[in-house]
C-alpha cells in the first residue's frame, strides 16, 4: 500500500472549507473544497472531499450544476470508486447521481430488459473488469473476446453513453499477460462504434508498480489499488470531458522556473537552466517535451510571463531547447496582470475561458486566476519541477478520443490566421480583407472517410453550433442511412494556408416535402469569412435538386452559441416557434430564398 | 509516545477522515459508534495511520477492523 503524504495544499483547503461550513457559507465552502482538488489528487484527498460533501446538506452543490445519472458496474467492489468519482466530477463542475450494480451481478444486469440497471437509465455507464476475474488455467481469447462483445453489443442501447474497459495486465502470469492482450486488441476493434473504450493498461502503466495491492485484494477485494482507482477515475472523466465537448484546448505556461529554470531578468542568458547536465535542466526539458508532444497532438501553446520580452526573445534564440518561439500560439510576455492577459488571450483566439489550462510556479498568481477566472483549470504545482509532468498527465486535461489530421496542424492553422490578422489591419473594409485572403472552398457529401473529424467537430465546437447536438459517429452514421438525409463537408484554404475541414451541415427530410437542419457547425478559426454564405447556397441548390419545398431549422441556445444567434434570421428564415427544449424554430420558403453573396472560390 | 498521545493522534487522524471535527474517541470506539465509519474510511484510517505511525498494517487487521485499540496494540 501507498503512504501518499497529505499535500498542505488540499489540507489547509479542507480546513477552512470546513470551518466555513460552520458559518452556513456554502457558496464559499465549495469554492474552497474545488480548489483544494486542483492539487493532485489522491485517494485520502479526493475520499476526504467526497466526506465533506456527504455530510452537506441536500442538493450539495452549486444552483445549476448539471445533474447526470451514473450507473458503475463491474465484478469487483467499486465501493471505493464512488466518492473518487463524487469528489472528481465536483472538482469538474458536474454532479453524478449513482447506480451501482450489486455485488458480482453486471452480467444479468445488461442482459436482462427490467433490471434494476435499465430501469435506472443512465446517461453514464462506466464498466470496470480486472484480470483478477480470469482464471488463467481456462483463459481461450476467442471465447473471451466473444462473450465481451456479445455483452458490449446489448450495452451499446438503454445505457446512455458506456465507456467499456480493457482488462489491466497481471505482473506477474506471463501466460495470462499474453492471453489478456490479445483479448484487449481484438475487443477493441470489435466493440459496437457507439461505445467507448477505456484503455486501462494505459492508466495502469502510468501508475505503475503501485497499480495493484495484494493486501487490498487479500482483506477487501478492493483491486485496482487506492492510486490505480484514482487513474481510473481521471481516465473515465477524461473520456467524458472529450465525449461533452469539455477538453481544454490551450495550455498556457509561465516561463521562469516553469519552461526553464531561473529567472531571466536575473540570470541572463546563459544562467537559466535547461538541457541535461543539471537535475532541474531535465525536469524543465521534460517539461518542454511534454508541451511539445501535446502541440504535435493538437493542443495550442501559449506563454504568459511577466518579463522582458527581449530577455526572453533572446533565450529562445539562443539557448537550445526543445521549443521554439513559433511553436506558441499566444504570447502575454509584458508586466500585466495574468487574468487580464488570459482574457485577451481568449478574445483573440476566440476561444473561451474553460478552454484553458494555467500552468504558473507562483502561488499567489495561481490563486490570482483562480479567484478572478474561476473556468480556467489551474492545477496546483509541487515546488520541485520534476512534479510538473507527472501531475499534468494525471490530470489529463487535453485527451481526446481520436486525433485527426487537422489536430496535428492546428498550430500552423492559427498562426495563419495572426498573418491573417495582420493583412486585415492593412485594409478598409472587412470586404477588402475577405477579397485579399483568396478564399477557395473544397467540399463534397460527408462520407466513412470524413467521420472521425466530423464527430470531433460536433464535440468540441461550442461557439458556432447551431443545436450543439454531440452526436457519436454511430448517430451520425444512422442519421446519414435515413432515406433522403444529407450531409455536406466543407474546407477553406486561403493565400495563408489550409484551414483544413473546418464546417459541415447536416439535414433530415421531414414532413410535407421539408428538410430540417440538425446540425450546422463551424470551427472557429473560420468564423467571420462569409464561409455560412456559400454553405447556405449549397444547401439551397441541394434542397431544390432533391425537391424540397421548405427549410426548417431550429437554434438551440446554450451559455455559448450566442454567436449563432442571428444566423437564421439573417439568411432570410423566419421565426416560427418555440420547441420544447427551449429552442427557436425558424422555416424558410425555398421559393423565397435568395442568393447569399460572398468571396469564397 | 505513551498510549494516550497514541490516542489522541489518532483522534486527529479520525476526525478528519469521517469529517467529524469534534468526536472523542475510545479504545472501544468502533464502526457501529459512527455510520460515517465504513469500509472506505476504514482504508483511509488506514493509510493515515501508517503514514504518521511509520508502521504496516497487517492484512487480518485491514480485513477485520473492529475497534481503535486493535490500531493501538499494532503501535511502537
Amino acid at each position: 500500500m501507498s503512504q501518499p503524504a497529505k499535500p498542505n495544499y488540499f489540507t489547509e483547503a479542507l480546513a477552512r472549507a470546513r470551518s466555513l461550513r460552520t458559518h452556513n457559507n456554502w457558496a464559499e465552502a465549495w469554492k474552497e473544497l474545488r480548489a483544494g482538488l486542483d492539487a493532485p489528487a489522491d485517494f485520502s484527498t479526493a475520499t476526504s472531499a467526497a466526506k465533506f460533501l456527504n455530510n452537506t446538506p441536500p442538493p450539495a452543490r452549486p444552483n445549476g450544476w448539471p445533474v447526470r445519472r451514473v450507473a458503475l458496474i463491474g465484478a469487483n467492489t467499486l465501493t471505493f470508486l464512488l466518492p473518487l468519482l463524487r469528489a472528481l466530477a465536483f472538482r469538474d463542475g458536474w454532479w453524478p447521481e449513482f447506480y451501482e450494480s450489486p455485488f458480482g451481478t453486471w452480467r444479468q444486469e445488461i442482459l436482462e430488459p427490467r433490471s434494476a440497471l435499465r430501469q435506472f437509465n443512465p446517461e453514464v455507464t462506466l464498466l470496470l473488469r480486472s484480470w483478477r476475474e480470469v482464471k488463467s488455467g481456462s483463459a481461450n481469447v476467442v471465447a473471451i473476446v466473444k462473450e465481451e462483445t456479445a455483452l458490449a453489443q446489448l450495452a451499446a442501447h438503454g445505457l446512455g453513453l458506456v465507456l467499456w474497459p480493457s482488462f489491466d495486465i497481471p505482473g506477474n502470469n506471463s501466460a495470462l499477460r499474453a492471453t489478456l492482450a490479445e483479448v484487449n486488441a481484438q475487443l477493441r476493434a470489435a466493440l459496437p462504434s457507439n461505445i467507448i473504450w477505456a484503455d486501462i493498461t494505459d492508466t495502469q502503466k502510468m501508475t505503475g508498480e503501485n497499480w495493484s495491492d495484494e493486501r487490498l485484494w487479500e482483506a477487501l477485494r478492493q483491486h485496482p489499488s487506492p492510486s490505480g482507482s484514482v487513474a481510473v477515475v481521471e481516465l473515465w472523466l477524461s473520456l467524458l470531458r472529450a465525449r461533452w465537448g469539455q477538453a481544454r484546448k490551450v495550455l498556457v505556461t509561465d516561463l521562469d522556473d516553469v519552461l526553464w529554470g531561473g529567472i531571466a531578468g536575473e540570470d541572463g542568458i546563459a544562467g537559466v537552466r535547461i538541457g541535461a547536465g543539471t537535475p532541474a535542466g531535465e525536469a524543465h526539458t521534460a517539461y518542454q517535451n511534454y508541451l511539445r508532444d501535446l502541440k504535435e497532438r493538437g493542443t495550442l501553446l501559449a506563454v504568459c510571463s511577466k518579463n522582458n520580452e527581449a530577455d526572453v526573445l533572446e533565450i529562445f534564440s539562443r539557448r537550445q531547447m526543445p521549443l521554439r518561439r513559433e511553436d506558441f500560439t499566444g504570447w502575454m510576455v509584458n508586466w500585466n496582470d495574468k487574468a487580464e492577459n488570459l482574457r485577451a488571450l481568449a478574445a483573440k483566439l476566440h476561444l473561451g475561458l474553460d478552454s484553458f489550462v494555467f500552468v504558473d510556479d507562483h502561488p499567489a498568481e495561481r490563486a490570482r486566476v483562480r479567484q478572478a477566472l474561476p473556468e480556467v483549470a489551474v492545477p496546483e504545482l509541487s515546488v520541485d519541477p520534476a512534479g510538473y509532468v507527472p501531475a499534468l498527465r494525471a490530470r489529463r486535461f487535453f485527451d481526446t478520443i481520436t486525433v485527426s489530421a487537422e489536430d496535428r496542424n492546428r498550430t500552423a492553422a492559427y498562426q495563419a490566421n495572426e498573418q491573417r490578422e495582420e493583412l486585415r489591419a492593412g485594409f478598409n473594409s472587412l470586404e477588402d480583407f475577405l477579397r485579399g485572403l483568396e478564399m477557395q472552398c473544397e467540399q463534397g457529401p460527408v462520407t466513412a472517410t470524413e467521420l472521425d473529424r466530423i464527430e470531433q467537430l460536433l464535440a468540441r465546437t461550442n461557439q458556432w453550433n447551431l443545436t450543439t447536438r454531440r452526436h457519436s459517429r454511430a448517430e451520425i452514421q444512422s442519421l446519414l442511412s435515413r432515406p433522403g438525409a444529407h450531409a455536406r463537408w466543407f474546407r477553406l484554404r486561403d493565400r495563408f494556408g489550409d484551414n483544413g475541414l473546418v464546417s459541415f451541415w447536416i439535414v433530415v427530410p421531414g414532413a410535407d416535402g421539408e428538410w430540417e437542419i440538425d446540425s450546422w457547425v463551424m470551427s472557429c478559426r473560420v468564423i467571420g469569412r462569409g464561409l455560412e454564405d456559400l454553405m447556405f447556397n449549397e444547401l439551397v441548390s441541394a434542397a431544390r435538386s432533391q425537391g424540397v419545398r421548405r427549410l426548417r431549422g431550429i437554434y438551440l441556445p446554450t451559455a455559448k452559441n450566442n454567436l449563432v444567434a442571428g444566423l437564421l434570421p439573417g439568411l432570410g428564415f423566419t421565426l416560427e416557434g418555440r420547441t420544447d427544449n427551449g429552442g427557436d424554430l425558424y422555416t424558410l420558403e425555398l421559393v423565397k430564398a435568395s442568393e447569399r453573396p460572398h468571396v469564397i472560390r | 509516545m505513551t498510549r494516550p498521545e497514541q490516542l489522541a493522534r489518532l483522534q486527529e487522524i479520525f476526525r478528519d477522515v469521517l469529517d467529524q471535527p469534534a468526536l472523542h474517541i475510545t479504545e472501544d470506539f468502533s464502526p457501529t459508534d459512527c455510520p460515517e465509519w465504513d469500509s472506505v474510511a476504514t482504508v483511509q484510517i488506514i493509510l493515515a495511520t501508517e503514514a504518521t505511525f511509520s508502521i504496516r498494517v497487517p492484512v487480518e487487521t485491514v480485513a477485520h477492523l473492529r475497534n481503535v485499540r486493535q490500531l493501538l496494540d499494532l503501535l511502537p
